[in-house]
């Protein structure tokens, strides 16, 4: 949220009478936390529902309408099993959208074809104020397009990955003219450098065959655009990194920019095989986990491997994801696929 | 080993020769109470806020040392007398950003760059030599602080540029014309606490750290510009 919106906040603080129940009733009353060190002042943050935003600025002719998607829930997730795998899916708001009454940015998609699942984790960049929209676009539509040319035969190491990105950024961008003309009645075209200014989003994509498992292991791929990560996680090998980590594993100054659709060069995208062994979980997370995690040496790393060898149960999947840490407010999003 | 939580530190270094006596000083003292309060109705961002503060005046000293404003049971008054030397400032300012991010590091936190509100209401009294290298030493480690200076009184408007860190991001303040250096002060003061809030919501949204609250429009305080040709009486 940018500093502009503070204001709001207080404005909403001010209006909606949240005096009936206070912050740490709120969280005595929640059956099922999770805490990794010190959790901060999670208690004292009391939820607020998202609230649609006001107009608050001018892109060309398009006013920002009242944000579509504020009703995006707290919490989402999902637990399967495909073919042989078991996959658990989880996105839920950070303390910071829920004590401003902001919705999650953050989102997942879980597509299962007949031999692949397809899995995708997008993280909206939060300086936009349409972005949870761009999560959501980007994660659907990338899972759909890489589906398709699974489903035309096409093996993962083939698939055309350029266009399957050109398809997610396309999507974010009918999103957000969609949204626009809707609320506004506008039906003009923004420019590109507009929309990803209004919504964008990093996302990784990964794509695993759900057959029984070869004895070598299933070879999979992940595609990913921006500072989203994977992992592989297994007994023997603890937290390995498939995708780039931050430079310096967290332990310089932090700084934060990232690369996100709809803007798509041909440096800002990477593709990668690798092979999920039979002992092994593949999990796909946006850097409300990832930032935490760091290189998976420290005690939220071995909390989450603790309770990741064996698919959870779903509930206490989301409660996982959701754990309680000082300072990490942001959205978080995790993907888990396990290979057996 | 990933950090146990990403910090955001702020220094408050502020000049207590006799000058500032009277009302500046009583703001100056507000910071932490009026910080304490709003962050209260902000605990998320109180748990990233770091916050020290430092006086100087012929020598420098240590008020608050980098805390979390929870621990800051009564804040310290500060009390004005004295000369102006800004060297003697930066060079414990330097010194603590040194200590404390060691310590921060050895505890496992990660942080986002320091930031230095350096607030002054006259010209140095210490050598110009004396004061530069001083100043040149502060902003030239690998852990440099972001410097934005205030000034409230009668400092020139060329020696507030030279406390800039880094001149590409920020601006030094002066007081406008027709107002008066206590307007200056408060606005200041106000700034300043807006600003670390503003920056604390900036890296929950992902920001790099320390910005000016954009939205908090100034009056009594106003960015000296840039240039070099300054018009300054003297």
């Amino acid at each position: 949220m940018t500093a502009e919106s503070i204001d709001d906040v207080d404005g909403i603080a001010e209006v909606g009478d949240t005096g009936d129940i206070d912050a740490e009733e709120f969280a005595e009353s929640a059956p099922c936390t999770f805490r990794i060190g010190d959790p901060g002042s999670h208690e004292e943050v009391l939820p607020r529902l998202a609230l649609p935003a006001e107009p608050h600025a001018e892109y060309g002719n398009f006013p920002v309408p009242v944000c579509p998607g504020w009703r995006k829930p707290d919490t989402v997730f999902d637990g399967a099993r495909h073919g042989s795998l078991t996959v658990r899916a989880a996105s839920t708001r950070g303390d910071g959208h829920r004590h401003g009454g902001t919705p999650r940015q953050d989102d997942y998609c879980l597509y299962g074809t007949d031999d692949w699942l397809v899995a995708a984790v997008a993280d909206g960049v939060s300086q936009g104020a349409l972005s949870h929209l761009a999560a959501e676009a980007a994660a659907e539509t990338g899972c759909h397009a890489l589906a398709t040319q699974l489903r035309a035969g096409v093996a993962p190491e083939e698939l055309d990955c350029e266009s399957v990105l050109r398809d997610s950024a396309k999507a974010v961008v009918r999103a957000v003219h969609h949204s626009l003309a809707r609320e506004t009645g506008e039906t003009g075209v923004l420019p590109l450098g507009a929309v990803a200014q209004l919504a964008s989003a990093a996302v990784v994509y990964a794509v695993v065959p759900a057959g029984a498992a070869p004895e070598a292991g299933r070879e999979a791929l992940l595609l990913w655009v921006g500072d989203v990560t994977a992992w592989t996680l297994s007994d023997a090998k603890g937290w390995l990194p498939l995708t780039e980590l931050k430079a310096d594993g967290g332990k310089k100054v932090v700084t934060g920019t990232t690369a996100a659709l709809p803007l798509l060069g041909r440096e800002s995208w990477h593709r990668a095989m690798f092979t999920l062994a039979a002992d092994e979980v593949v999990v796909l997370m946006t850097d409300g986990v990832g930032d935490a995690l760091g290189d998976g040496s420290g005690e939220v790393g071995t909390a989450l491997h603790s309770v990741w060898r064996r698919p959870p149960e779903p509930h206490a999947f989301a409660a996982q994801v959701d754990y309680q840490r000082s300072t990490f407010t942001d959205d978080r999003t995790v993907v888990g696929i396990w290979a057996s | 080993m990933p950090a146990k939580a990403i910090l955001l530190p702020f220094y408050v270094v502020v000049d207590s020769s006799l000058s500032m006596s009277g009302e500046p000083i009583d703001s100056v003292n507000d910071i932490i109470p009026t910080l304490c309060d709003l962050l209260r109705e902000n605990p998320t961002l109180r748990d990233k806020v770091r916050f020290s503060m430092i006086e100087f005046a012929s020598r420098a000293d240590l008020r608050v040392p980098l805390s979390d404003l929870r621990d800051v049971q009564k804040p310290p008054l500060l009390t004005a007398d004295g000369a102006t030397s800004y060297a003697a400032a930066f060079r414990l300012v330097r010194e603590l950003i040194e200590t404390d991010t060691e310590q921060l590091r050895a505890d496992d936190f990660s942080f986002h760059r320091p930031a230095i509100f350096f607030i002054t209401d006259g010209e140095p009294t210490d050598a110009d030599d004396v004061w530069h290298r001083e100043f040149d030493t502060l902003v030239t480690g690998t852990n440099f602080p972001n410097v934005v200076p205030f000034g409230v009184g009668e400092t020139n408007p060329t020696t507030l540029n030279e406390l800039v860190h880094p001149k590409d991001r920020f601006h030094a303040y002066t007081v406008a014309e027709g107002h008066t250096a206590s307007d200056a002060i408060k606005e200041t003061t106000q700034l300043l606490i807006q600003s670390v809030l503003a920056s604390a919501k900036g890296t929950e949204e992902g920001a790099d750290g320390f910005v000016l609250d954009p939205d908090f429009q100034t009056e009594a305080v106003i960015p000296v510009p840039m240039d070099e040709d300054i018009p300054w009486k003297d």
